[in-house]
């Protein structure tokens, strides 16, 4: 059961990596081609480099957190929950930031924006319980 | 159990919070008192919008002076008019007219300011407490130096100075956002102020220091964006009543006075009292063909039936269009502040019958037959026939905002241009008439057996022969002629218009009519402004060249055009016809 966690952690992290670095190629592409729904918008172009830079980023801490996901002193209810919190945020995060660009309003993020708050507070609780742990 | 609480209690605040914004974006706010923040200050939230202002002559309407505000050419440039040679030159930043001052004696002014940028750009000085608009300026399409007087329709012999303007009490109102002339009638000073120099975002929606503050909270927007519900913290005209709608533009689209007349103190003294979005009667009145005014004669500046004959006055002609007093018509129906070209602030697609294709579907899709001209052509023109250019301003003949149908016997009734014959060059009023099936016919007078267009350029008051002589050069080479006598005429801004038009006419025919066009290309200019001698003489040069044009290959006009064998105006008609016209008074239009 344990080992679960790890497993997890490793799949998801790698899956998230590579979703958003396709995602970063593929913004990449759109720069490198001038396409004006890229390009032509700040908005876009700003929320989109969010979700490729939060969804490597957390990727990376998913694969990180390989090695904590089934370690001591924490204990599995908990462990459940920071592992639940830290893929949940991962995932709402980035995918905030790429809706927060679709058919947007003029001066703000659309509706999907947010999915990244509420993303940020849900990996901030499952630090927090991993964090915690670490101190004791 | 827990969990169900917290998800509970967040859940209940969050409705509470948007609650609140839902109430408070429910509640009417007066912005009368509420401060202006500027332009930059929208930038943040609407930075479409502002690109897309920021494109317009409305954002350059008035501006520092810098090089790169600065049209004009200041490389030690001079105009000289009426005998007095003016000077513009550059001193490091500084850009320097010199000129005469208001008592007639030369001087060196530093300029602070420009107004305009699209087809006149003008400088102003500052003297003491008060800016001063320079009776000079620059006419942008042409690249050229010119005085005012020509700019106005003023005869010759008027003024210098005539036209040297107090910046504080006149252009300050309509160029900048919330005039304020700050005028102490005790010391007679002034200390003006206004929100933003140039027609900003505030002149249209009123003030923003409530909206921006008010919008940080993101719930209000995501409010708005989510219910589209109006925000009373700002205005958007096109939310308003059509009234209030068209007010907003008509603030500075309808010259008007104040109302009752002795608010003029306090508009001076204390600015500008209209906020978008308010009844702009409580303030002022437009002023119409029959309003008065002390010292100044305003029913010239309207045709004989009412319709507005110079510019800036688009919001009573529009007050006076049927579609808008039926249907609601308002001036965003066919011009796009934020799209379209900045020229004229209108779309492509308005400029052409999809403008009333909304209202009048049916018609724009019989154009040909409705208008009983050839498919495809000029004659099915909504603006054409219905807008007709009859408006004079800025140095150029503008579409009437009176949305009207075509009646050549305005030529006799209201001595006023019609649609019909500003087309049919070498047409009269009464063919025009006839050929609409309708039977008025004109008075027994001799002028009226000459084309309508002919006749106003040659008997015609001024604004008559400025309409004439602009719409005469959309015409073919026939016209030369009559371009060479409205180059004789008194009034600079008529001889403009004719050197003008004589140029494209030659221009639009020098494939045809190659030896034609290079024997005018080696005339020399004929400057508008030039003293009288001066003109007379270049004007000999022309006519020679025009007596000595093989004409054999020019089509012939219409029998009543009064031209000679040889393509020379009929001396007895011409006489006739300036006679009548020297039977009239002199008129000047101004400010």
């Amino acid at each position: 059961m344990t080992r679960g966690f790890a497993k997890t952690h490793a799949r998801f992290g790698w899956t998230l990596l590579f979703v958003s670095l396709a995602f970063g190629a593929g913004l990449e592409t759109l720069e490198g081609f001038r396409v004006e729904r890229l390009v032509g918008d700040p908005w876009v172009q700003r929320l989109w480099s969010l979700a490729h830079f939060h969804g490597t980023a957390l990727g990376l801490v998913n694969l990180v957190y390989v090695g904590w996901a089934d370690a001591e002193p924490l204990g599995i209810p908990a462990r459940r929950r920071a592992s639940w919190a830290l893929r949940l945020g991962s995932v709402c995060m980035p995918l905030g930031f790429f809706l927060g660009g679709l058919f947007h309003p003029e001066g703000d993020p659309s509706f999907g924006i947010a999915l990244a708050p509420l993303g940020a507070l849900v990996i901030l609780y499952g630090v927090s319980l991993q964090m915690l742990a670490a101190w004791k | 159990m827990s969990r169900l609480v917290w998800g509970l209690g967040a859940l209940m605040l969050l409705s509470v919070a948007l609650g609140l914004s839902a109430h408070e974006v429910r509640q009417e706010r007066p912005l009368k008192d509420v401060s202006y923040v500027g332009s930059a200050a929208c930038k943040g939230c609407h930075p479409d919008h502002t690109a897309s202002w920021y494109r317009t002559f409305h954002r350059t309407m008035t501006q520092v002076a810098t090089s790169a505000s600065v049209l004009g050419n200041f490389d030690n440039a001079a105009l000289t008019f009426d005998g007095v040679t003016s000077k513009f030159r550059r001193d490091g930043n500084h850009f320097i007219i010199e000129t005469l001052d208001a008592t007639g004696k030369p001087r060196a002014y530093d300029i602070e300011r420009t107004v305009g940028s699209r087809r006149v750009q003008q400088y102003v000085t500052r003297e003491k407490d008060r800016f001063i608009r320079l009776p000079l300026a620059w006419d942008v399409a042409e690249k050229r130096w010119f005085h005012l007087n020509g700019g106005f329709l003023d005869p010759d012999g008027t003024d210098f100075n005539q036209h040297r303007a107090l910046w504080d009490a006149n252009c300050i109102f309509c160029h900048n956002v919330k005039a304020q002339p700050g005028y102490d009638w005790e010391t007679a000073r002034f200390d003006s102020h206004v929100a933003e120099l140039g027609i900003a975002c505030e002149a249209c929606h009123g003030p923003g220091a409530e909206h921006a503050a008010l919008n940080r909270n993101p719930l209000r927007r995501y409010w708005l964006h989510a219910t589209h519900a109006k925000d009373p913290s700002i205005v958007d005209p096109v939310r308003l009543a059509p009234l209030q709608r068209v007010q907003v533009c008509g603030h500075c689209h309808g010259q008007r006075l104040p109302n009752p007349p002795e608010r003029i103190r306090s508009l001076l003294s204390m600015g500008d009292p209209f906020t978008p979005g308010e009844d702009l009667s409580l303030y002022t009145v437009p002023i119409h063909r029959d309003s008065t005014l002390a010292g100044v004669d305003l029913t010239q500046r309207f045709w004989k039936d009412g319709t507005p004959r110079l510019t800036a006055y688009e919001y009573q002609a529009l007050l006076m269009t049927r579609d808008f007093q039926a249907g609601g018509l308002t001036c965003e129906h066919c011009h796009a502040l934020h799209g379209g070209d900045p020229r004229g602030m209108i779309t492509k697609e308005m400029r052409g019958p999809q403008a009333c294709a909304s209202c009048h579907a049916a018609i724009v899709q019989n154009a040909a037959a409705h208008a009983k001209h050839r498919p495809g052509s000029s004659g099915t023109d909504c603006y054409a026939c219905h807008l007709p250019k009859i408006v004079y301003g800025l140095m150029d003949v503008h579409p009437t905002h009176r949305i009207s149908i075509p009646d050549p016997s305005r030529a006799w009734t209201y001595e006023m241009p019609d649609a019909c014959t500003l087309c049919h060059l070498d047409k009269t009023a009464a063919w025009a008439e006839a050929s609409l099936g309708r039977s008025a016919r004109p008075p027994p007078d001799a002028g009226f057996a000459v084309p309508e267009t002919l006749r106003a350029l040659l008997s015609g008051d001024v604004v008559q022969r400025a309409v004439a002589v602009r719409a005469l050069g959309e015409g073919d080479l026939w016209t030369i002629p009559f371009f060479l006598l409205a180059m004789e005429d008194n009034y600079g801004a008529v001889r403009h218009f004719a050197v003008r038009g004589l140029r494209a006419v030659v221009e639009r025919s020098a494939l045809a009519h190659p030896e034609l066009a290079a024997g005018f290309a080696g005339l020399p200019r004929f400057e508008p402004q030039a003293d009288a001698s001066e003109r007379a003489r270049v004007l000999e040069v022309y006519r020679v060249w025009w007596a000595g044009t093989d004409k054999h290959a020019i089509p012939r006009p219409d029998p009543a055009v009064p031209l000679d064998a040889q393509l020379e105006p009929v001396r007895d008609t011409v006489r006739m016809l300036r006679e009548k016209r020297r039977a009239q008074p002199e008129i000047q239009i101004g400010e």
